[in-house]
């Protein structure tokens, strides 16, 4: 028994052995930044109809579905010197604490309008916790860094129309 | 009364016994089941069974009947949606029909999230719309007033903001123009909706149709924080509910007290939350010395006032405005009483316990036989939701007989008193009845009641204090003027020297501060110190000005005018310093031992002159404390009422409803304020060959102002009535011509 | 052979001196490179690579780490009574360890310009046991160390450890009693030049090489052997309460100890410094042994899951114990007959 144990102890050294010889499984971040999916869940954008408009009426069922209480809606009436979006309202304050965001997706599902989407974009860190606030403008911006897709014709079913038009 | 006979019905296999003749929403309830309902509001009077939500099967019936308009009888078997089927579908398909047209407007709609329509569509509705045309579409939203939007495509058609406004406010302002599918809601003219309670129509709305213009888009139903409260604005103290978002308050619902307010508020308790963001709104205490006005911080400020007083050397007078709670009052009451050493106090009324033996809550009005109103102010811009009591009742079938100047017994202004004596007395047939009735109630509205002691004088010649559902109300002009009283007799033990001059005026208020008596006071005082939300002109006559908290924003207690003890709960945090907070540290300057919180004054004060309740007992719908014993009543002879000077006719002044330092501050009821009219009798207007409408010069002496001229055939000949607001100086004595 | 071996002759103070200094900056910069060749050759067992960022292949890692250390905030447990103590305990280990290399021959010795220079800093004809006493008293380091924590965590790590330590203190000195036998020394020096010209102890005693390769690790305190320092138990072990520079003091006498270990293996098992040519370069020789002996350690890190702490114990007292002794008593027979 004690020649059993032994003798598998030693067959386990050549196992350990064996793997210096097969190499490393390692990517190099940031030098190689894996392709996400098409659906990956990153930081999010708010969108805009193709004319300008912005799509967020401020109805806060984003705020309302978000699991961590994390998105601050405040809305205002759109009057007629100050249209901003393309229904009654919209809002004026639209904060996100991405520092308490678990990324999940359920402000995206919530919405009416598809005025909250979470783009691809994970690379977000800062060095103070109130940069994490994202406000709408920098919600509204595009993503600051680049972030490599999988290609979506391999990796994602096709959007549907009320999604890619406006 | 007797006790009700109890039936049995079944419901949903349930059996429950009711009164006979309640309803089937109601029987389903007892027996723990929902019946949805749309228009079916038991406060508006007898149900319509207008929106068919209430679909139930009952047996022996074919058709489904709607639950809210049929009466529960011995034996009755009713099977709601939960065991029907036909019923569920009956449901299901009504929504489905108000779906139909009903525009998707949830995301900006301001009823998301505290709707019936969707919360019942979820339960009863079906899941998929099967209209495929294009919905109609009208022009929205539709400001009826300043204060409220109508948006017609959201409305479902329940009326039953039409039938408020017949039924319970009887204003008839808003109606429903058109018929059949073209149906709308409207005001007659598209002219704004102008009424005291056009609010409760944008909390009875079941769909988000009629909305709050002040409260539009700001914040969505679950993000609210929530404090149960009672508006401070009137002596009538509605409950309300308070509802805040990151520390500003951003609404008031009615919290339904059914002894009190039945869950009605008037528009100034509802929309007048933006007065605690007002501009005016002074955040700091600030000095004014030789013209010039310097901010101070609180510790400055309070050795300041400390010198004030010890300057004063005991000649200290105290002037209250009525709108404090009961433990502010009492710890201004101890600084003056104990720390400066003096009694000297205006109080805004004399409030006394005379009426103390005939206490009756506000629900009573509705069962009352005979209601007897002394009417000088009248009583909808003194308490307002009063005057819907009054209004029930009498389609209660109660008779309602008002006293005064533009009563149904015409009485001179002032002579209410006497008035009064003559009931009691044996002669008048109106007495006779008085006392033959089994439910009376008296109400006095107006000046010169000398807090109630001539209506006790009158209840007690009528006997009502052994009848059960009788009673009187006095109704004063202040929130709080009884609890004030109380505050400052219990603030010390034994009596101090009354001053005889005015060395130091406190001037606790802005309703006291902005009283031309006072002013004048305060001309005549050596200096003077004003607690005031706002800075009005105190800054000229002022010499410390003190920052003040509202209603909404402190803790503390209130008596109303039926005498009950309510809780005031904070909603907001106020940005400055409660005034609990640097009482109790002045006291500590002025040797003054006083609690710096509102359990701890109150303790004091409840110890003293409260029979010792405790701050946590007095719960969120408080209770009215029980009768006293009546005993004889010290009420001074009532005299005639002295003569007029000054002109032909006598002008009577009437503090209006929306009027006073809160609402002048809240821009969205600027439109209620009350328009510069002066009503007159119809004949003394035939007389100057004034017509309604038009512009007319009230002169007395040395001034003249100029209004329009409003006939109103109940107004006594010999009297004219203006808001007291454009009186300006006028004498009590006036005359009325055309310009 | 005696030029090829001088024993330990007149060697001039001052150089000593300087071969001391010389060898604790080597062991230093050893346990500076070991931690990072230690940790990048774990990754390449597991796959990956070790660490890599702090300079080309991570060079700069181990003066990181150090830079790191030493930026920690020192604190103390509040209920400290012997301040000195608590300071001294890491500086004991750490200096035992050191102390216990001095003994170890790394060279054959060397005249330059007249002078001779040692192929150890210090020779006693009893070496063995002055390394074995030094390591006692180093285990008594870790002892101190947990006690004067005051901290309940620290001491039961502690008691855990220095019974561990003990426990394979003996089966250490009983597994090298053949060794000495064979060589008929107890000086380090002396069984290194046993080994000259015959096959190297590893051969004949590969039972006792055995116990001693268990044993050492275990004495170091090394995976599978690493119950004190395991982070899942006892938080830290008996060094939970020091911080910074104080707890590399103590990583110090660990790696040292494990250096030191090696080595005795490489001296005792594999001929020391010899080679079948070049003795001029002993200590390169040696220090290819003694890699090769530290890679092993890596290796059985990579490999082996921790023991339990009975299991441990078990394999100490009733495995090891009779097995040394029962080698001992063999060798000891087979050099008599002989």
């Amino acid at each position: 028994m004690i020649g059993a144990t032994a003798f598998g102890t030693i067959r386990g050294f050549g196992v350990t052995l064996k793997q210096i010889f097969r190499g490393t499984v390692t990517e190099q971040y940031p030098e190689y930044k894996r392709p996400v999916y098409p659906r990956f869940r990153g930081r999010h954008r708010l969108n805009r109809h193709a004319n300008g408009l912005e799509k967020c009426v401020g109805c806060s069922l984003c705020a309302a579905a978000c699991p961590v209480d994390c998105i601050r809606v405040v809305a205002a009436e759109n009057t007629a010197e100050n249209r901003v979006s393309a229904g009654e309202r919209y809002a004026r304050i639209y904060e996100i604490n991405l520092s308490r965001c678990i990324l999940c997706g359920y402000c995206e599902l919530a919405c009416p309008f598809d005025a909250i989407t979470l783009g691809n974009d994970y690379e977000f860190s800062e060095y103070s916790r109130s940069d994490l606030i994202y406000t709408k403008d920098m919600l509204l911006a595009g993503p600051i860094k680049h972030t490599p897709v999988a290609d979506p014709e391999l990796y994602d079913t096709p959007s549907p129309n009320y999604e890619t038009d406006s | 009364m007797s006790a009700p006979e109890l039936i049995t019905i079944t419901v949903d296999g349930r059996p429950v016994q009711v009164p006979k003749g309640t309803g089937l929403v109601e029987a389903a309830a007892a027996a723990g089941i929902e019946i949805p309902v749309f228009c079916y509001e038991p406060r508006i009077g007898s149900a319509v069974g207008a929106c068919r939500m209430c679909l139930v099967e009952i047996e022996g019936m074919p058709k489904l009947q709607t639950g809210c308009t049929t009466p529960a009888r011995d034996g009755m078997v009713v099977h709601t949606a939960r065991t029907s089927e036909t019923a569920a579908q009956g449901q299901n398909a009504t929504i489905e029909f108000l779906l139909l047209n009903h525009p998707l407007d949830c995301p900006v709609c301001d009823k998301g999230g505290e709707c019936p329509l969707q919360d019942l569509s979820f339960r009863y509705g079906p899941g998929k719309t099967r209209m495929t045309f294009r919905k109609r579409s009208l022009e929205k939203p539709i400001p009826i007033s300043p204060t409220i939007a109508l948006d017609r495509e959201r409305c479902i058609l329940c009326y039953r903001c039409t039938r408020f406004s017949q039924e319970v406010a009887e204003d008839e302002e808003l109606v429903a123009v058109n018929r059949g599918a073209l149906t709308m809601i409207a005001t007659f003219e598209d002219e704004p909706y102008r009424g005291p309670f056009s609010g409760n129509i944008v909390e009875l709305c079941p769909v988000g149709a009629l909305t709050s213009t002040q409260y539009r888009f700001l914040a969505r139903p679950w993000e609210y924080e929530r404090a149960a409260s009672v508006c401070g604005l009137c002596a009538i103290g509605c409950n309300i509910t308070v509802q805040s978002r990151e520390g500003r308050v951003q609404r008031v619902l009615s919290r339904n007290h059914p002894e009190v307010d039945r869950g009605w508020l008037c528009d100034k308790g509802r929309f007048s939350s933006p007065h605690l963001y007002a501009e005016e709104r002074i955040d700091s205490p600030r000095r004014y010395r030789d013209g010039a006005e310097e901010e101070l911080g609180w510790d400055e400020a309070l050795a300041e006032l400390e010198s004030l007083i010890g300057e004063a050397q005991g000649e200290v007078v105290l002037a209250l405005s009525g709108t404090e709670t009961l433990e502010v009052a009492y710890s201004l009451a101890a600084i003056v009483r104990r720390g400066a050493r003096s009694d000297g106090v205006v109080l805004p009324e004399p409030a006394l316990d005379a009426l103390d033996p005939y206490r009756v809550p506000l629900s009573a009005l509705a069962a009352a036989e005979e209601i007897v109103v002394f009417e000088e102010s009248p009583v909808l811009e003194r308490a307002p939701v009063v005057d819907l009591w009054l209004k029930l009742a009498r389609r209660n079938g109660a008779r309602l007989t008002t006293i005064g100047p533009a009563g149904e017994i015409q009485r001179a202004p002032g002579d209410a008193a006497r008035a009064c004596r003559e009931l009691a007395g044996e002669t008048s047939e109106l007495g006779q009845r008085l006392r033959k009735a089994e439910r009376v109630i008296l109400i006095w509205s107006g000046r010169g009641g000398a807090g109630g002691a001539h209506l006790a004088v009158l209840a007690r010649a009528l006997g009502l204090h052994e009848k059960d559902g009788s009673g009187a109300l006095y109704l004063p002009s202040t929130p709080n003027p009884r609890g004030v009283a109380e505050a400052w007799e219990a603030a010390a033990d034994e009596p101090s020297h009354q001053p005889e001059q005015i060395g130091l005026l406190l001037v606790s208020g802005d309703e006291a501060a902005n009283d031309p008596a006072i002013r004048k006071l305060a001309e005549r005082a050596h200096r003077a110190v004003a607690l005031t939300l706002f800075a009005g002109d105190t800054a000229s006559w002022a010499d410390l000005v003190l920052p003040a908290t509202s209603y909404l924003e402190g803790e503390g207690t209130m008596r109303n005018l039926e005498g009950r003890l309510q809780r005031l709960r904070r909603a907001a945090a106020a940005p400055i310093r409660p005034e609990l907070s640097w009482l109790a540290e002045l006291g500590e300057r002025l040797g003054v031992a006083l609690p710096a919180s509102v359990t701890g004054v109150f303790a004091e004060l409840s110890a003293k002159a409260l029979d010792d309740i405790s701050f946590s007992s007095l719960g969120d719908r408080a209770p009215l404390p029980a009768r006293t014993k009546p005993g004889p009543v010290e009420a001074p002879e009532p005299e005639a009422p002295p003569a007029v000077r000054g002109g032909p006719l006598e002008l009577i002044r009437y503090r209006a409803l929306f009027s006073g330092p809160v609402v002048e501050h809240v821009p969205q009821l600027a439109f209620q304020r009350p328009l510069p009219e002066v009503e007159i009798s119809a004949e003394d207007a035939d007389r100057r060959a004034i017509a309604d409408g038009d512009e007319v010069v009230v002169r007395s002496t040395g001034i003249s102002v100029r209004l329009r001229a409003r006939i109103n055939a109940a107004l006594r000949p010999g009297s004219v009535r203006i808001a007291a607001e454009h009186c300006s100086e006028l004498a009590p004595g006036v005359q009325v011509s055309r310009p | 052979m005696s030029t090829v071996l001088p024993l330990a002759t007149a060697e001039v103070w001052w150089i000593g001196a300087i071969e001391a200094l010389v060898v604790i900056n080597i062991l230093l910069l050893a346990f500076a490179f070991m931690t990072l060749i230690e940790r990048k050759v774990l990754g390449r067992f597991q796959r990956r690579f070790g660490p890599n960022r702090a300079g080309p292949f991570g060079i700069i890692q181990p003066f990181a780490d150090l830079i790191k250390l030493v930026r920690k905030a020192p604190f103390r447990p509040d209920r400290l009574i012997h301040p000195v103590l608590y300071l001294g305990a890491p500086v004991l280990s750490a200096t035992m360890a050191f102390l216990a290399f001095s003994v170890i021959p790394w060279g054959g010795g060397w005249e330059l310009h007249g002078y001779q220079i040692n192929g150890q800093v210090v020779d006693v004809p009893i070496s063995l046991i002055v390394i074995f006493a030094i390591g006692s008293i180093s285990s008594y380091g870790v002892l101190l160390g947990g006690w004067v924590s005051e901290s309940k965590y620290a001491l039961l790590g502690a008691m855990r450890a220095g019974a561990q330590l003990v426990s394979y203190e003996v089966a250490l000195s009983l597994s090298v009693l053949g060794v000495v036998l064979m060589a008929r020394s107890l000086s380090l020096t002396g069984i290194v030049a046993a080994q000259h010209n015959t096959i190297w102890y590893v051969a004949p005693q590969i039972v006792g090489f055995a116990c001693f390769a268990v044993a050492g690790v275990a004495e170091v305190g090394r995976a599978p052997f690493d119950l004190p320092e395991a982070e899942q138990e006892l938080v830290a072990g008996f060094h939970t309460e020091y911080s910074g520079m104080r707890w590399g003091l103590f990583q110090i006498a660990e790696y040292v100890h494990m250096i030191t270990i090696s080595a005795l293996m490489v001296t005792l098992f594999f001929g020391g410094w010899l080679f079948p040519v070049l003795h001029r370069f002993g200590p390169v020789w040696f220090l290819l042994k003694l890699a090769i002996v530290l890679f092993c350690f890596i290796w059985a890190r990579a490999t082996l899951p921790r023991l339990r702490y009975d299991q441990l114990m078990n394999l100490g007292w009733k495995v090891l114990l009779p097995v040394a002794t029962v080698n001992a008593v063999a060798t000891a027979f087979f050099v008599v007959l002989r």
